[in-house]
């Protein structure tokens, strides 16, 4: 463990637990585990720059703390401190906090891409994530 | 048959004498030869006995020791021969000579018969044929003999009985039965019953021929199910001649359903990789600038130094603790050990933030080179996947195809007639399998058939032998049983015959007539002599009367046997009493009428009595007369006198 946190539930709002019931739905999440759909869609809102506070939360959250892996809480950590001083590093909960507030807006992001997508959604998204990637890559590796 | 003279040459006591038996004198052929004990009556007998046998049987133990060369002649130094030589007369009126020669190796055999161009001479082989011919040597005993055995003669019942078989040549069918019991042995121990074997043979063949029959039978309706799949086969192959091979088409489909099954299965799995991949990938990728950030953020701090000294936290509690400074060795002073515990608190936060820091940075870094990988192993899993893609839709190009050509025909009822050709097809291996099967079962039988049949025709061929062996066997058995019958017979007739001639010859010689009524001979060859009273008296007769009777046996014997050699008796009187030998005398007088007979007497036994009666008709007299140095016996003939 990196993160200094305690096993509760990581939060979702009222409403996203639909979008994330939407998207393992689809063929190409479903035999993804909810920590890694909420990682795609903390990914999603903080490459759109949303974070929104939760507000009304869904009961019982998304999944318990203690499934995310080091890596899954390296990549919590790196959006923390992209946006905090280090010294956010020693608040675990609050880190939770940043990525449950990105998550709540990139989990809308990716619902409305996949209802726009028109069954396409797998498809675009693996063209979005590999486009990224040849840009990554072509300028980094 | 008569002897007309014995020449002795350097035979015992006999230098070179000779004996001359005269013509019968008035129908007497009686010849004396007297002699003291000793002056060589008996070897008389044994010279006659070397002659004919090469044997002495008479030797007494005296003479028994002595050389047969005479010894006067090896006194002389003289290593002559010693010669037998015996002339006889036959009936026919021819002259034959028997001469035993010896050198002192080997004896010399001869046999002279005189012809009308002069003698004839001839060797071993015609001596001892004519010697068999006159008296053979088991019938001798009969012919020359010692006097004093007619005495015991009656003693020696087996030995008789034995001696007239050879006598009367009876003993051939002894040999013939013992020769037919050798072979009924030979053939009843070769011989076999092998009807069971045929019959085995038989059946065993007939149960192979049956199985032949069913095998055929099998066979046939096997060919003819393979003619009728043929035919049926035919007719299909006619149907499809001009139609698309559906079942090859068909089997193609299922080829090309089973590869595609297989394709998508692959596809469905390296897909799910690759979304999981994917989404791997769309973690890192989405957060790429939050890593960069961070490694960003390392970097400053690095600069700036603001990452954690590289100070034990452990080491500073142990000072604060000790007092001391455990690098300079100094006490700490109160300023020195506040700065110790501020310096320890800042250690404590910046490395705890520090130490987090450098854990997220090696875990980016980690992640950064994961997305690499991610991203290749996508790149490879697509373009698996556009290889499955295209597969499949050549697959699914054919498949459209292959329905397109099954489809402009009744493709149901094609494929139903391949499916149907094939299983006929199949049966027809079947079936062709199955005859064969069948023909080789078949020629396996025929072989053991023909097995069969050879070792029936052995058997066969033995059988046949054998029958004849049977036959063989039962024809020696009953010839067997003939010749014991026949031996038997001819034994009671010789019997009879022998009864009935030494009757005659008893009563003709008998002195005493009216005391006597009948000799009777037993199966054995007891003898029996019966008194007017009816009992038998054999062992109350005297010693003339008992050796008359032994001569009237054997005057039988020699009339049964038809050997008609003379008699030599040597001391014929000597166990006769006085009283008889009168009787005796004429007996043997009455005898000589019809057969030469040669007596050696001694002076006691050729007593006035005896003289008187025998002189007037003797043949020849001779004396022998032994010289004062005893080593030779001169043989005198007296000039045979009638007494007056």
């Amino acid at each position: 463990m990196i993160l200094d946190i305690n096993d509760a539930p990581v939060a979702i709002g009222e409403k996203d637990k639909e979008y994330y019931d939407a998207l393992k739905a689809e063929e190409l999440f479903k035999n993804t585990e909810w920590k890694d759909i909420f990682i795609i869609a903390l990914g999603t809102g903080f490459r759109n720059r949303l974070r929104r506070e939760i507000g009304k939360q869904h009961s019982g959250g998304l999944f318990r703390r203690s499934y995310l892996k080091e890596e899954d809480e390296t990549l919590i950590a790196a959006v923390a401190l992209s946006i905090e001083p280090p010294d956010v590093l020693l608040d675990g909960e609050k880190i939770i906090h940043i990525a449950e507030e990105y998550a709540h807006c990139g989990i809308g992001i990716l619902d409305k891409k996949r209802e726009s997508s028109y069954g396409a959604f797998e498809k675009e998204f693996e063209q979005e994530v590999l486009q990224l990637c040849e840009e990554i890559f072509g300028r980094d590796l | 048959m008569r002897f007309q003279r014995i020449a002795l040459k350097n035979y015992r006591q006999f230098r070179d004498a000779g004996l001359c038996f005269n013509e019968p004198y008035k129908g007497y052929d009686i010849h004396i030869i007297v002699g003291r004990n000793g002056t060589g009556k008996t070897n008389l007998l044994n010279a006659i006995n070397w002659c004919f046998y090469g044997d002495e049987p008479h030797l007494s133990s005296k003479s028994g020791q002595l050389p047969r060369f005479n010894l006067a002649e090896e006194s002389t130094g003289n290593k002559g021969e010693v010669c037998v030589k015996v002339e006889m007369l036959e009936n026919s009126g021819r002259e034959i000579a028997f001469s035993r020669r010896n050198h002192g190796a080997l004896d010399e055999l001869e046999v002279f018969i005189k012809t009308i161009a002069g003698y004839e001479h001839y060797g071993e082989e015609v001596f001892e044929r004519n010697v068999h011919r006159i008296a053979p040597k088991t019938v001798r005993s009969f012919f020359f003999f010692d006097g004093e055995h007619l005495d015991t003669y009656f003693k020696r019942f087996q030995s008789i009985k034995d001696q007239i078989e050879s006598l009367s040549r009876v003993n051939i069918l002894d040999i013939m039965e013992e020769r037919l019991s050798q072979l009924i042995k030979e053939l009843g121990s070769s011989a076999k019953n092998l009807d069971p074997e045929i019959k085995d043979v038989i059946n065993r063949k007939q149960t192979l021929e049956e199985k032949v029959k069913e095998i055929e039978e099998r066979s046939g309706e096997k060919q003819k199910g393979k003619e009728d799949i043929e035919e049926e086969i035919e007719k299909i192959e006619d149907y499809l001649r001009d139609l698309p091979d559906a079942e090859k088409y068909q089997k193609r489909m299922d080829q090309l359903k089973v590869k595609e099954q297989k394709l998508l299965e692959r596809r469905n799995e390296i897909l799910q990789q690759k979304r999981q991949k994917l989404i791997q990938l769309a973690k890192i990728t989405y957060l790429w600038e939050a890593l960069d950030k961070l490694m960003e953020i390392m970097k400053e701090k690095r600069e700036q130094k603001e990452l954690p000294p590289q100070i034990s936290d452990s080491l500073l509690e142990e000072i604060l603790e000790s007092g001391v400074c455990s690098i300079c060795g100094q006490e700490l002073s109160f300023e020195s050990k506040n700065s110790v515990k501020e310096l320890l608190q800042k250690i404590e936060l910046s490395s705890r933030q520090g130490n987090k820091l450098l854990v997220l940075e090696m875990n980016a870094l980690n992640i950064k080179k994961n997305a690499k990988d991610l991203y290749n192993r996508i790149k490879e899993i697509t373009n698996e996947l556009t290889k499955i893609e295209e597969e499949l839709r050549e697959i699914s190009k054919e498949e459209r195809e292959i329905d397109d050509v099954l489809r402009q025909h009744n493709s149901e009822e094609i494929r139903l007639n391949q499916k149907r050709l094939n299983e006929m097809k199949n049966k027809r291996d079947d079936f062709i399998r199955e005859i064969e099967h069948y023909e080789m079962s078949k020629k396996a039988i025929l072989k053991n058939i023909d097995n069969l049949k050879r070792e029936y025709d052995e058997l066969k061929k033995l059988q046949d032998k054998n029958d004849r062996g049977f036959q063989m066997y039962e024809m020696f058995s009953q010839s067997k049983e003939i010749v014991s019958i026949v031996k038997k017979e001819i034994m009671a007739e010789i019997r009879e015959h022998i009864e009935r001639a030494t009757n005659e010859i008893f009563f003709k010689l008998i002195w005493k007539k009216e005391s006597f009524e009948k000799v009777i001979i037993r199966d054995n060859y007891t003898v029996e002599v019966f008194n007017v009273f009816g009992k038998n008296c054999i062992g109350s007769l005297s010693a003339a009367e008992r050796e008359l009777l032994a001569l009237s046996f054997t005057l039988a014997l020699h009339q049964i046997s038809g050997f008609d050699a003379p008699l030599v008796i040597d001391t014929p009187l000597a166990r006769v009493s006085d009283e008889h030998r009168r009787n005796f005398a004429k007996s043997l007088l009455e005898v000589s009428k019809n057969k030469q007979i040669a007596l050696l007497l001694t002076p006691a036994e050729f007593s006035e009595e005896v003289e008187q009666e025998l002189h007037p008709h003797i043949a020849s007299l001779h004396k022998l007369e032994m010289l004062p140095d005893e080593t030779e016996t001169i043989i005198k003939e007296e000039s045979p006198i009638p007494y007056v």
